[in-house]
């Protein structure tokens, strides 16, 4: 049967593309739209490497059809920088050195600016627990967290 | 490989008329964190996917006599959002919230945690604590249904042909009422029940307990409704006594399996051990 | 002042000004990768290329009787198919390489299986496809391997 034509909204910019029903929104990011930002760590949901927001909420892309993107608004990493500055939360996680292979990255600054808009002022303890679904190799988790409460505490202004 | 046709209907008849239409195996998609994971994994090889997003019973919240209606496919991060519900019915908003990561409650529901029918399903002993009962829709019209008559065994609903779950009510809330949901995993997060156990009260003016409803997932084929542990805490201030029943009442009524997870003794033992936890988190809310 | 005395002498680093030692320089790849334009290994994209795709054992411990590659060599796109019979066979004995002393006989046979497969997920055959979702055209592979029991206890 024929591709679906979806026309959806990623990183502010209006969006177009083909895509067969089983191909999921992380398929169409990478291997469609050049977005190759969000990785595939699992296909499964459970590493969080392919972290997007949809429609404002954090959400696995591995876990999204493309077809279901009609008229949703997507953020993805691509879309976290301004086209100036580097985010808070980014210049935060090369200044405590929250990344290694970088692999991960992506997915944890994604989920970590959402965790930022639903609540400004976690506990280092919410901040664990909202990143559950992000999972790391190399750095053992604990200056992605000292990043991200720093990154939190500069972006309230303290 | 025959390509899978995607439906996206705006209305409870279109979805039906779509399904009954359908040649070959139909999925019906809510959040979709169970059915892409078995479509990539082969487990399942649907002729077509029914996204029922677009429905907008499916998406909302609805709070009437009966209690509250929640959509089918409400995600949880919406539905723990939701004051009024987490008010009435911590212990169902708790269970539908421990499953998975944040990322995997953007979309996981309720209905989809219901349908896929694994006997650990973490939302389910809290629903049949609360004594909920579902919306069917299918071809031969609408139905409703108790959530405990669901499940039927690992993977299996009673859903017919075609058919599909509208929403979820749970009932309203007596006065002096409390539930709660715990469960044992061997990590902190990320991982599927070795024991559930949901528990729902509610007390007299005396603090006697007139009403109560255990369940018991992850221990046997499908979600169980412990009568006897209801029966151990009804007529009593839920004292020690009571809570000894409770747990000799939830291990006795467990059937587990030995696998990777768990043992058969270690989960008829923690069964009993989280029926007298939650219950005794249930009293609290109660008292409150 | 012997060599022992100079050996042990303490040196003060205190006070000392050095480019990079001290510092927290900020990685060189680093905003690359904060940014998502690193590009990784799957990340590629170019003209032309092939993508592969592992068919794994669904069993814990079995023999491999055949594989038939003939119905996926036949499938729109796919261009080749590869088992551990495509490789040369190691020997048990050890190689010299370099400074050490190795057998690449065990490394070998886990990195695709030949005869046998030692466990669920071990590689058996890898399709090379054009398209990106070659992925389904390996499911649909059919090989034969006999299960044969798995053995727990040691002997």
């Amino acid at each position: 049967m024929a591709k679906h034509h979806v026309t959806t909204t990623i990183n502010g910019d209006r969006t177009e593309f083909l895509c067969d029903t089983e191909q999921t929104l992380l398929d169409v990011l990478r291997d469609e739209l050049g977005l190759t930002g969000s990785k595939e760590g699992c296909a499964s949901g459970d590493c969080g490497a392919c972290s997007v927001t949809m429609n404002g909420t954090l959400v696995c892309s591995c876990l999204v059809l493309a077809a279901e993107a009609q008229d949703a608004k997507f953020e993805t990493i691509e879309g976290v920088a301004s086209a100036e500055e580097l985010h808070p939360i980014q210049r935060h996680f090369l200044q405590e050195a929250a990344l290694q292979c970088g692999i991960c990255t992506p997915g944890f600054i994604v989920a970590t600016k959402a965790l930022l808009e639903h609540n400004p002022d976690p506990t280092e303890t919410e901040a664990r627990y909202w990143l559950a679904g992000n999972l790391c190799r190399c750095t053992g988790y604990d200056k992605i967290i000292k990043a991200v409460m720093n990154a939190a505490a500069e972006m309230r202004g303290a | 490989m025959a390509d899978i046709e995607f439906a996206a209907p705006r209305s409870v008849r279109e979805a039906v008329k779509i399904l009954a239409g359908a040649k070959g195996k139909a999925k019906v998609l809510a959040g979709g964190t169970d059915l892409l994971v078995q479509l990539r994994a082969g487990m399942v090889r649907p002729g077509l996917i029914v996204d029922i997003k677009q429905i907008p019973e499916l998406s909302t919240i609805k709070k009437g006599k009966k209690g509250f209606e929640i959509g089918a496919a409400v995600p949880g991060a919406v539905l723990g959002a939701n004051k009024a519900v987490l008010k009435a019915w911590p212990g169902v908003i708790e269970g539908l919230e421990l499953i998975g990561s944040t990322q995997i409650q953007g979309r996981a529901s309720l209905g989809g945690n219901l349908c896929n029918g694994s006997p650990a399903a973490d939302s389910i002993p809290g629903m049949i604590a609360a004594d909920a009962t579902c919306k069917i829709v299918g071809p031969k019209g609408t139905r409703s249904s108790k959530v405990e008559d669901i499940v039927t065994g690992p993977g299996k609903t009673s859903l017919k042909k075609d058919e599909f779950v509208v929403s979820i009510t749970l009932p309203e809330r007596p006065k002096k009422s409390g539930d709660a949901y715990l469960r044992f995993i061997p990590r902190t997060e990320m991982d599927i029940a070795v024991v559930g156990a949901g528990v729902s009260l509610t007390l007299d003016k005396k603090g006697v307990c007139t009403h109560a409803r255990v369940a018991l997932g992850a221990v046997a084929p499908k979600p169980l409704l412990v009568k006897d542990g209801a029966k151990a805490l009804i007529g009593t201030t839920v004292d020690a006594a009571a809570l000894d029943a409770l747990a000799a009442a939830a291990s006795a009524a467990c059937n587990p399996i030995d696998d990777k997870r768990g043992t058969i003794e270690y989960r008829t033992k923690v069964a009993g051990v989280l029926a007298r936890r939650a219950a005794v988190i249930a009293l609290e809310r109660a008292r409150a | 002042m012997g060599n022992e005395e100079e050996l042990n002498r303490i040196i003060d680093y205190s006070g000392r000004d050095y480019k990079h030692i001290g510092t927290r320089p900020v990685r060189p790849d680093g905003v690359d990768k904060v940014t998502g334009r690193a590009n990784f290994g799957a990340d590629f994209d170019m003209n032309g290329m092939l993508h592969g795709r592992m068919v794994r054992s669904p069993h814990a411990h079995a023999k491999i009787k055949s594989i038939n590659v003939a119905k996926a060599l036949k499938l729109e796109g796919v261009k080749a198919v590869v088992t551990g019979k495509d490789f040369p066979a190691i020997d048990p004995s050890d190689k010299i390489v370099g400074e050490v002393v190795v057998s690449f006989y065990d490394m070998s046979r886990n990195v695709i299986a030949r005869d046998k497969v030692y466990y669920d997920g071990h590689a058996v055959c890898r399709g090379g496809d054009l398209a990106a979702d070659c992925r389904t055209r390996c499911g649909t592979h059919r090989s034969r391997i006999r299960s044969a029991e798995a053995r727990n206890e040691p002997r």
